[in-house]
């Protein structure tokens, strides 16, 4: 996000819950419907397994449990958003499963506000900004650093985050 | 302008074709004279620069190869060489080698004599 | 410029390889005229090529070494044991000119003086005369005679003379001296016509042929004459002095006038004799036909993953097929698949190598090692011509040449020692392969001293890995040696360990999806053999059912199945009475967690592991699959029990175990319940 460099970006928008994010469609190769998803045993609950993507074997992250919200059964909205990202230096491509997509905006980069630092319940460092579209804000996501981490939690201080650290630390354990 | 280069040595093999492809000549190439013959039948080309010394057929026997094939009278046949080889040098001429390099050549050397032979 | 340059270095370190192997055989045989010529012309090409590439070292060096293999083609030097040691030698330090382009090492320049020193003994020695002779014509300078008339109408096809003298002079020192007596009248004169000719005296370190070649293209449309005046440099201040004053109305002189005139004013000087030079072929047509083309990797791997996709793509569609009973598109289809096998089973053999091109390296470590250790060791082969995948082959060299130092190093005993056990003096140590099923087998044996048991449990015992009271098998015992911090000598010394332990050759062919046993008897020998997969990408396994989903368990482990009540199946671990045998048995439903209901009847598949047997169950065999293998990636590289994924006909990813890890996996996490006896070491 080098404002001084480019002044407006596309961005791709999807729901979780009642949320809406924005992930640049830069990084966006894809979107496809959710496939028979083949569960890689004792992965971490987030990573919700691989799919055929074409004749390459894709993993599926479930955003949902990735971002602290609870899995629900797949609608017929739910669909995956095929991202490359940047992990340790690698670039990889995974599908991340959202509840739907809603439409691709073109934003003025003077239009971003930064995400306070009080107040917000995910980590600074995975938000790049905040918009306001009509009513809604929608929140701009880092989508390496969100995806490349293995934390299965971003929610900050909540009930959750204890309840999912717990879960992780008894992962660690077994 | 179509060259057909013939190396067992992949490195000049690309060494020649550089040279030549950055003049803007099209250039085919093959390992040896078996290959080099199987890609004359297939392709017309209007020069062929080949080695000596190569496994399965040497450049002499791809010259004379290709001298007794009436489809390609007046194909000119450049010859490759480390070192002067007088016999092997009268035996070319006698089969109708057109000119003769002597590696190492500097590039601008064979592009001189390739373009003395395609004016 | 700097890729073509990638490509010579290559090249380069393929004929040094080539070299290495010819002089191998020839070293069994040195009156063996194929391999000399092989030498030969491997060096000349060799030769060729780093010249082109600005390698002068490389270049002047087979220069020399060159010369040796001539004399002994031509049969004027006779093939000995140190000359072949000496190309050995050379060979090595021609691979290190190839990475030392610059010459910068001075330890390098300095082994270059000697080894030089020690060829041209060969080269000025007695009997090789023709060598001798060779090396002075390319180092004088020679005087040569050359009338050039050009034809009135050379200049009509483009050729100019004044270039064509211009190319003459870079070739050395010249004088030219124009003759215009055919000059016409001015009025008379055609532009385009040429009526000068010329005389050039030409002193240059270049051969003949290489003046003849400047008059390649005009030979039909001049007069060319060109003759040796005298070996050695004339053309002094006073003989072109002498040339130059002469009336031009007196030329052309001719080559008489000239060689006296030339003679005349030499006499006043001290003359130098030379020996004439003389002319040697030296090319020679190779009988040695490779024929073979080479392609680069990426364009076989790029070539593997498309065959993939269609074994995939055709599986597909042979499942639709059937479900549709039209006899015409069934027929295709069988058709299909047909091609498809084939088509993989040729691109597949593409990528299949000879153990051999491991097997030369370890002919020189065996040579080499055993020299320094001042053993004598026989190298023996048997069946290296099996192939193997050439990924295999890659990651296998490094395990393999471990063993091979530690068979040498270790293994073989002194020969003193060897004579007074009444041994043979001279060790043996054989390589042998050979294909079993879809495997391949390698097995390295020596007729050493074999491995000491009680040792080998003493320093586990030290080392903690074992408890004093821990029962072991022979092979238990043996598969101490793999483990990870079992430090023994043979990893202090440097001549095997180089700080690698045994259990990096293990782990380095488990990544291979393959195994390794020991055997070895006390004073008769050890021998190490290695099973491994003929192919990573493309694997026969058995598709199974575990709780939701299939899983792919490669073919080549399973030795029986037997169908079971699930409710025998208590644990993830447990002992299971099959076929009148006590093996451990693994219920994967617990293992892996597995949710939904279990069917009454469950599957257990046998097979063998480090040498045991041991059991799987499955909730359902599905059947055999023909299973191209993907990366499960990054996002799994915890889950080290998958070796991959594949795709299955219906378009759904299936896992495939990767047993080895798997097991181990099991294992450990059961070795806290329950004890498995004989496994729970691992």
């Amino acid at each position: 996000m080098e404002s001084s460099v480019i002044n407006s970006q596309s961005y791709l928008t999807f729901k979780l819950d009642k949320e809406i994010f924005g992930s640049t469609v830069n990084r966006v190769s894809e979107i496809v419907e959710v496939p028979k998803i083949t569960k890689v045993p004792k992965a971490p609950e987030y990573m919700r397994g691989v799919i055929n993507l074409r004749g390459k074997v894709l993993p599926v992250i479930d955003t949902r449990i990735k971002f602290g919200m609870t899995s629900v059964q797949d609608t017929v909205d739910t669909c995956i958003v095929v991202l490359d990202i940047e992990m340790e230096g690698e670039n990889i491509t995974i599908g991340a499963l959202v509840d739907g997509v809603s439409e691709v905006l073109t934003i003025d980069d003077s239009r971003i506000e930064s995400a306070p630092s009080l107040g917000n319940k995910y980590k600074s460092e995975v938000i790049d900004g905040m918009y306001k579209h009509d009513e809604d804000f929608i929140m701009l996501l880092n989508i390496d650093k969100v995806f490349s981490g293995d934390e299965v939690v971003l929610l900050a201080e909540s009930a959750e985050t204890e309840k999912n650290e717990a879960k992780k630390k008894k992962n660690e354990k077994k | 302008m179509k060259v057909l280069v013939v190396d067992d040595s992949e490195s000049i093999r690309e060494l020649v074709g550089m040279t030549l492809e950055a003049e803007g000549y099209q250039v085919h190439k093959s390992s040896d004279g078996v290959e080099a013959m199987d890609h004359l039948n297939d392709t017309d080309v209007d020069l062929v620069i080949t080695d000596l010394n190569m496994p399965n057929m040497d450049g002499i026997s791809l010259l004379k190869e290709i001298r007794k094939d009436a489809s390609k009278v007046g194909l000119p046949v450049l010859l490759l060489t480390t070192e002067s080889q007088t016999a092997k040098k009268e035996e070319a001429k006698k089969e109708g080698a057109t000119g003769w390099i002597v590696k190492p050549f500097a590039q601008d050397r064979l592009l001189s004599v390739v373009k003395k032979v395609l004016r | 410029m700097d890729s073509i340059q990638q490509i010579f270095v290559q090249e380069a370190t393929e004929l040094l390889s080539e070299l290495e192997e010819v002089l191998l055989t020839f070293e069994k045989d040195l009156t063996d005229t194929d391999s000399i010529e092989r030498i030969f012309r491997v060096m000349h090409t060799l030769k060729g090529s780093s010249a082109m590439f600005g390698y002068d070292t490389v270049n002047n060096f087979t220069h020399e070494l060159e010369y040796i293999y001539d004399a002994l083609r031509e049969g004027t030097l006779e093939a000995t044991p140190e000359i072949l040691e000496l190309t050995l030698e050379s060979v090595d330090h021609l691979k290190m000119l190839i990475e030392d382009k610059e010459s910068q090492d001075q330890a390098l320049v300095e082994s270059q003086a000697s080894l030089l020193n020690k060829i041209k003994k060969y080269n000025s020695g007695q009997g090789v005369e023709v060598v001798k002779d060779k090396v002075k014509v390319d180092e004088s300078i020679s005087t040569y005679y050359i009338k050039f008339k050009p034809f009135k109408d050379l200049m009509k096809n483009g050729s100019n003379p004044m270039y064509l003298l211009e190319d003459l002079l870079e070739l050395g020192k010249g004088l030219v001296l124009p003759e215009l007596n055919d000059l016409p009248d001015l009025e008379a004169l055609e532009v385009s016509e040429c009526h000068i000719s010329f005389e050039v005296i030409l002193e240059t370190p270049r051969p003949l042929s290489e003046i003849e070649d400047v008059f390649m293209f005009v030979e039909d449309t001049a007069d060319i004459h060109i003759e040796l005046i005298i070996e050695g440099a004339v053309l002094n201040e006073g003989i072109i002095l002498e040339l130059e004053s002469k009336a031009i109305k007196q030329r052309p002189f001719g080559i008489e006038t000239i060689s006296g005139i030339i003679q005349n004013i030499q006499e006043k000087e001290q003359s130098n004799n030379s020996s004439k030079p003389q002319n040697t072929s030296v090319a020679s047509d190779s009988k040695n036909s490779i024929n073979s083309i080479r392609v680069s990797s990426e364009k076989l791997d790029a070539l593997m993953n498309q065959i993939s996709e269609l074994v995939t793509s055709q599986a597909s569609l042979s499942m639709l097929v059937n479900g549709l009973e039209v006899t015409e598109l069934t027929a295709i289809t069988e058709n299909i698949t047909k091609i498809t096998r084939q088509l993989r089973d040729n691109a597949f053999s593409i990528c299949l190598i000879p153990i051999d091109t491991l097997v030369i390296r370890f002919q020189r470590l065996v040579r080499d090692l055993s020299k320094d250790l001042g053993k004598q060791i026989e190298l023996v082969t048997e069946g290296t011509d099996t192939e193997l995948d050439k990924s295999i082959i890659e990651k296998l060299s490094d395990p393999l040449l471990h063993l091979m130092r530690n068979c040498i190093d270790h293994g073989i005993e002194h020969s003193d020692v060897r004579n007074e056990h009444g041994k043979k003096t001279q060790g043996t140590i054989k390589i042998q392969a050979y294909n079993s099923g879809t495997n391949v087998i390698i097995k390295i044996s020596d007729d050493g001293a074999g491995i000491d048991l009680e040792k080998v449990r003493q320093r586990a015992v030290e080392k903690g890995i074992i408890t004093p009271n821990t029962e072991l098998t022979e092979q238990e015992t043996y598969q101490l040696l793999f483990k990870s911090g079992f430090s023994t000598a043979v990893a202090l010394s440097d001549i095997s360990g180089r700080g690698v332990g045994m259990d990096v050759v293990k782990r380095g062919i488990e990544d291979l999806q393959g195994d390794i046993f020991i055997e070895s008897e006390k004073g008769k020998g050890t021998s190490f053999t290695i099973r491994l997969p003929l192919t990573l990408s493309i694997i026969d396994g058995l598709l199974v059912e575990i709780g939701e989903n299939t899983y792919v368990i490669p073919l080549y482990l399973v030795d029986k199945c037997y169908e079971i009540p699930a409710a025998l199946l208590t644990d993830v671990s447990q002992q299971l009475v099959l076929d009148g045998d006590r093996i451990p048995v693994f219920h994967l439903r617990e293992a892996l967690r597995c949710a939904n209901q279990s069917p009454e009847f469950n599957q257990i598949i046998k097979m063998k592991f480090q040498n045991e047997e041991v059991g799987l169950s499955v909730d359902k065999i599905i059947g055999e699959h023909q299973v191209v293998l993907k990366p499960l990636g990054h996002m799994y590289s915890e889950q080290e029990e998958f070796s991959g994924a594949t795709i299955l006909g219906d378009g759904t990813v299936a896992l495939v175990f990767d047993i080895n890890k798997l097991l181990k996996k099991l294992i450990n996490e059961s070795s806290n319940n329950i004890s498995h006896g004989k496994l729970s070491y691992q």
